[in-house]
């Protein structure tokens, strides 16, 4: 019997917490497990067009912050020429047959890192409490990304739906306790389910 | 319920419904919702709060607001108990316990008030003179007493229980006030589309609007701040926020606003803040903080009783608190009068001293139109009253103003002065605003701005009404205008607001004929006139001198009430003009700020974030003692029973030596590096040759800084033709990615490489031990792990089960040894696996302790060795130079003194006794009993017990250190004191000629 633990298999906890009584459409809070996470990034002397690439029909984004979407698979453009690639399909056969290692530098992080989803009225109100980001929306809308940090901890955000505000949060996999446990108990003031 | 002193009228802000209980002093007072615990015990009779911090000065309230240097309060009790609160600023909630501080046994009878007594012997700087003989008494005696008598209040020992949050947030403008300019500036600024957020530090907003008798537009004053809130707070572009303070203005116009979010609040959720901080950071920031009222210098100004006229009129109309009964109106201008106003509207007519010679200000003429007799030319000369003022000795100016030429006592119970306004200036001086001096106010004002600030309103020295909305609403849509392309315009409303003569250019009385008594000009640090005069007469000249000196306008007062009248004196003695004096530094925080507020939630679990393996919940089960390791928190060891640290590290250690251990080293560096030129990279950054490192192999690799000195060592492999993983020590993970980033950006731009962190994406466990091969071959029977199948420094890709796992054949022990990495999610399985597995084989998990005592019998060097001040000789890795090849730090390398024939070197130490511990950090010296300083050899970089030997052993770099070898020396640790007889030998204590890892 193979034992296959997530990044917060011993931090997530299911169940209400905070000021949730009497409260509707509390925040919700749940780890995003089995991703395919890859790393997609242009060698500086390669001469490839990125704007013809496709993954499952989605483009590469070309520019900050967008994100290119589907149902089950997002782009996200973290920085010049560099994408990371998260899909809930195994998505490594296609990575590798259209990204050659002479042009590209494909790497998997699949396991490498905490995923949070959070999703609520409340949302930005708990990611305000710890990241500098600016998240008024002329600035940060549905289908953006961004590095930033979150009580002193690197993360990456994908807002992935404005209705309800959906968050999908990335951090290193090592931190991930220590993130989630900031996050919630940044939620608390509100209320939240884990789920 | 008391309450005598409330007025008859219902027009204030408190609710007289809502009747709230609170202590003082251990004494039950009832207030109302509404109140602050300042106004609820005014209107209970209590003036006297506190004692002054240096003559024990019996003191009441001096204001209504943030300015207030008096009535500091220790609030609550137990965990919650809070030293120096402001009376005024404590909203109140029923149950309320607040004491006075800086007194015993009592408020009323205070010993401390002795001080006052013998006030001639502690003068300004009192302290630097009278303490000086005899020296040896400082520390013990003088010091201690100072330290005892120093401060205010009591700080809780015990762990705060409330929350605190943090909040980052943005805008277009920031509006900080929200009096009339700011009011129009938010709301000029939010019609046209801008982000605003607007900020005000009392409960209710509307500034000054609140208690002055205007109109604007059709509507009252207090009812137009009224409509504009409703307005904004109907807007979705902005935030309006009462209880939060503006107080700090930092570069690239970042502030810091603190929000008091449920202090006013009976029973908060236990989830809900106490205090939030808000990191605001602002397109434009509109200072709309108002001006504050001076106070004026005369014979023992500071009695309870004696306070701002502003602040009484506050009383009044907001919280419908009668200041006193039998009032004297002092002032040096017309807004004093309004406070004369509303205590003839209370049916009191008070006794009004003006300073000037007349006055045809409408405020002026209409008191005079009630029949109350004006004494202009007059002023207060002295006071009497203990514990709260009985009555005045007032006089008449001669024409100089400089003298009283004649007196008159007469009854009061309160005094209510005004020496005209000072515009708060603090916000747009932090910001870098160079402020001028505005003749016609007496007062500075900001001019030259750094950011992109703007001051309005009476903060910019306008103080009429009508100057302050047109300013708010002017400049609240051009700077709007920045952000937005609506270009909409909200119409400036007329206003209405009796008109004033400029006030007098007099802040300070003459003494009283014979008498001299204190005239205070800084209320919080009991620092009066003849303070200042002391000050100048003994060579203080600039302004912050005098200040240090004096304790003029420090602490947390920060010279709200002080600053002004402190150097108009000064201008006055020095004959020189306001400009030329100068002013002091505004500082942040404006007002005192909890330090909960600024730690936030980082506190308990949440002081730091930290790093964990996916192994560690096993660690924690089986009671792991962790070390942090950078932020990474690692297993240091496991002890079992009753085993100290060292029983439990010489265990594992022996269990290695002997039999198989595992060690968690999930938390070392691992960067993936890709592209063409990845070998010609790894040729530059490493000492040694990359170029034809075979598909499957390992190499030890050293990479130096620029300088020459190691920067970290580590294994890479060649995983593809065009793809190496490197592994780095886990403290210089980071350092290194950064360093690679570096020359691959920077220094060589032509390189195709990609590097990436991929440190959390596989779990690594290394198995050390002459067992660890069989036990390996348990685990993955279908692999050869013999030494042709996988040599040491190969490495072999495999599965566990179905689990995809690469085997690398390194060893940091000195051991046979293997490490396995695998998919982060299988780490834990990976672990347990192995120990299922190895327990034929005696199997034991060994912590960070073991690993050292390991590495160190080897001669292995670690980050003690390479601290940044070695370079390969030094550490016995000069074979692993190229001598044919460039890489970084090459040049470095020939350098004089890394070249010199007595360079230092690593060796081994062992005590002569083979039982004395040698201390890391110990200096190695040929005779430990000469005379300092003592040349030093080397010192002692590691240390452990050697459970091969079963002795201490220890590394050290020392000068010339292989010609030492075989030479008794001392490790000295002075701080110890401690002196050990050392041999020097080799650094390579166990197996050096390395056969057990090729075993």
């Amino acid at each position: 019997m193979i034992e296959k633990t997530s990044a917060l298999h011993f931090d997530h906890q299911i169940g209400l917490f905070g000021d949730y009584e009497g409260k509707n459409n509390l925040l919700k809070i749940k780890e995003l497990k089995n991703l395919n996470i890859y790393q997609i990034a242009k060698f500086k002397k390669s001469t490839i067009d990125v704007s013809q690439i496709k993954i499952n029909d989605l483009p590469l984004p070309l520019s900050n912050p967008l994100v290119s979407f589907n149902n089950d698979t997002r782009i996200l453009w973290t920085g010049p020429d560099t994408w990371i690639c998260i899909s809930s399909n195994y998505l490594k056969d296609k990575i590798s047959s259209v990204f050659n290692d002479s042009d590209f530098g494909v790497t998997d992080l699949s396991h490498s890192r905490a995923a949070i989803q959070i999703q609520g009225e409340n949302t930005f109100d708990v990611l305000k409490k710890g990241s500098p980001l600016n998240f008024n929306d002329n600035h940060f809308s549905v289908n953006n990304s961004a590095n930033t940090t979150y009580n002193g901890i690197n993360i990456l955000i994908d807002f992935v739906n404005s209705d309800p505000k959906t968050m999908n949060i990335y951090s290193l996999r090592s931190f991930g306790g220590s993130f989630y446990h900031s996050l919630t108990d940044s939620a608390l003031e509100y209320g939240y389910e884990g789920i | 319920m008391n309450n005598q002193f409330r007025t008859s009228n219902s027009l204030g802000l408190i609710n007289k419904n809502k009747i709230l209980n609170f202590t003082f002093n251990g004494q039950s007072f009832q207030g109302y919702e509404g109140d602050t615990l300042a106004s609820a015990l005014i209107a209970n009779g209590v003036h006297l709060v506190g004692r002054s911090f240096k003559y024990h000065r019996p003191r009441g309230f001096l204001a209504a607001g943030v300015e207030e240097p008096n009535a500091m309060v220790q609030l609550h009790e137990g965990d919650r108990s809070e030293p120096n609160i402001m009376a005024t600023e404590v909203e109140l909630v029923d149950g309320l316990v607040a004491n006075s501080q800086n007194c015993w046994p009592s408020v009323k009878f205070d010993i401390g008030e002795i001080n006052n007594l013998l006030n001639r012997f502690f003068p300004a700087g009192f302290y630097y003179k009278t303490f000086m003989w005899p020296k040896s008494f400082w520390y013990k005696i003088y010091e201690p007493i100072i330290r005892k008598a120093a401060g205010m209040g009591i700080a809780p020992l015990s762990p705060d229980p409330d929350r605190y949050e943090h909040n980052y947030e943005h805008c277009d403008v920031l509006v900080v006030g929200s009096g009339p300019s700011g009011l129009a500036s938010a709301l000029a600024a939010a019609k046209n589309g801008a982000r605003v957020i607007l900020a005000e530090d009392k409960a209710h907003f509307g500034g000054s609007l609140l208690n002055d008798d205007v109109t604007i537009g059709n509507m009252s004053g207090r009812e137009w701040a009224s409509d504009v809130i409703s307005q904004l707070k109907n807007l979705p572009n902005v935030i309006v926020k009462n209880r939060s303070q503006v107080f700090g203005y930092y570069d690239h116009n970042m502030t810091v606003m603190f929000e008091r979010v449920s202090d006013h609040i009976e029973n908060p959720s236990k989830y809900t803040p106490r205090q939030r901080l808000h990191y605001i950071r602002a397109g434009e920031v509109i200072v709309s903080t108002g001006s504050i009222e001076r106070p004026i210098s005369f014979g023992n100004n500071d009695r309870p009783g004696i306070l701002l006229a502003s602040a009484a009129r506050e009383y009044m109309k907001v919280y419908e608190t009668l200041v006193g009964k039998k009032p004297i109106i002092f002032t040096n201008n017309d807004s004093a009068y309004s406070t004369a106003l509303e205590f003839l509207k209370n049916n009191i007519t008070p006794i009004i001293l003006d300073t000037r010679d007349s006055s045809e200000g409408e405020l002026v003429k209409e008191v005079q139109e009630q029949g109350v007799q004006i004494k202009f030319n007059s002023g207060v000369a002295d006071t009497k009253g203990h514990l709260k003022i009985k009555s005045a000795t007032i006089g008449k100016l001669d024409e100089d103003k400089e003298n009283f030429i004649s007196y008159e006592e007469v009854e009061c119970d309160c005094i209510c002065m005004s020496g005209g306004w000072t515009p708060t200036v603090h916000l747009s001086s932090q910001a870098g605003n160079k402020l001028k001096f505005k003749e016609e106010i007496d007062a500075y004002v900001p001019d030259q701005k750094r950011q992109k600030e703007s001051a309005v309103g009476a903060a910019n020295g306008s103080y009429t009404l009508n100057q302050s909305l047109a300013e708010g609403f002017q400049v609240g849509f051009e700077l709007s205008n920045k952000f937005t392309s609506n270009n909409s315009k909200v119409d400036t409303p007329i206003s209405k607001e009796p008109s004033q003569e400029v006030h007098e250019k007099l802040w300070c009385m003459p003494l009283p004929s014979g008498k001299k008594p204190k005239r205070f000009i800084d209320f919080q640090n009991d620092v009066a006139v003849s303070d200042v005069e002391l000050a100048l007469r003994e060579g203080f000249r600039s302004i912050e001198h005098v200040k240090r000196y004096t304790t003029l306008g420090m602490a947390g007062d920060q010279g709200k009430t002080s600053n002004l009248n402190g150097l108009q004196y000064v201008s006055k003695i020095e004959k020189k003009i306001v400009p030329e004096v100068g002013h002091t530094t505004f500082r942040p925080p404006y007002t005192p700020v909890t330090i909960g507020t600024i730690v936030g939630r980082e506190v308990g679990n949440h002081y730091l974030p930290t790093r964990k393996s996916p192994i560690h919940k096993w660690h924690e089960e089986n009671k792991a003692v962790f070390v942090a390791a950078g932020l990474w928190v690692r297993p240091r060891y496991y002890p079992r029973g009753n085993e100290t640290m060292n029983d439990a590290v010489n265990r594992e250690a022996a269990n290695v030596r002997k039999n198989v251990g595992i060690c968690d080293v999930t938390t070392l560096g691992k960067i993936d590096i890709k592209g063409p030129d990845a070998p010609e990279f790894l040729n530059r950054i490493y000492t040694n040759a990359w170029l034809k490192l075979p598909i499957g192999k390992a190499r030890y690799g050293v990479m130096l800084r620029e300088d020459g000195m190691v920067m970290d060592d580590g294994t890479t492999s060649r995983i593809s033709e065009n793809h190496f993983h490197m592994t780095t020590t886990t403290a210089q993970a980071a350092n290194v990615l950064t360093h690679l980033e570096y020359y691959l950006q920077v220094v060589w731009p032509e390189l195709d490489v990609n590097v990436l962190s991929t440190t959390e994406q596989f779990s690594g466990v290394a198995v050390a031990g002459p067992k660890s091969r069989e036990l390996l071959s348990k685990m993955f029977p279908l692999n050869d792990l013999s030494n042709e199948g996988l040599p040491f420094m190969g490495l072999i890709d495999t599965k566990l089960g179905d689990i995809p796992a690469r085997i690398y054949r390194i060893s940091f022990s000195g051991e046979l040894a293997y490490e396995i990495n695998v998919e982060s999610d299988y780490g834990l399985h990976l672990w347990k696996q192995i120990m299922e597995a190895g327990s034929e084989f005696g199997v034991q998990p060994y912590g960070t302790e073991a690993l050292s005592t390991l590495r160190i019998e080897m001669g292995h060097v670690a980050g003690p060795e390479l601290d940044g001040r070695t370079i390969p000789f030094d550490v016995g890795l000069n074979g692993m130079v190229s001598q044919k090849k460039d890489f970084i730090g090459k040049r470095s390398l020939s350098k004089d003194a890394f070249v010199a024939e007595d360079r230092q070197t690593i060796v081994g130490l062992v005590p002569v006794d083979k039982k004395s511990k040698i201390p890391e950090g110990s200096h190695i010296v040929e005779n430990d009993k000469a005379p300092a300083p003592n040349p030093k050899l080397g010192h002692v970089s590691s240390s452990c017990w050697s459970v091969e030997y079963n002795n201490p052993f220890s590394i050290a770099i020392m000068k010339d250190g292989k010609k030492q070898i075989g030479k008794t020396l001392f490790a000295v640790s002075p701080l110890k004191d401690i002196s050990i007889p050392v041999e020097v030998v080799s650094s390579h204590y166990v197996d050096p000629n390395g056969e057990r890892v090729r075993s």
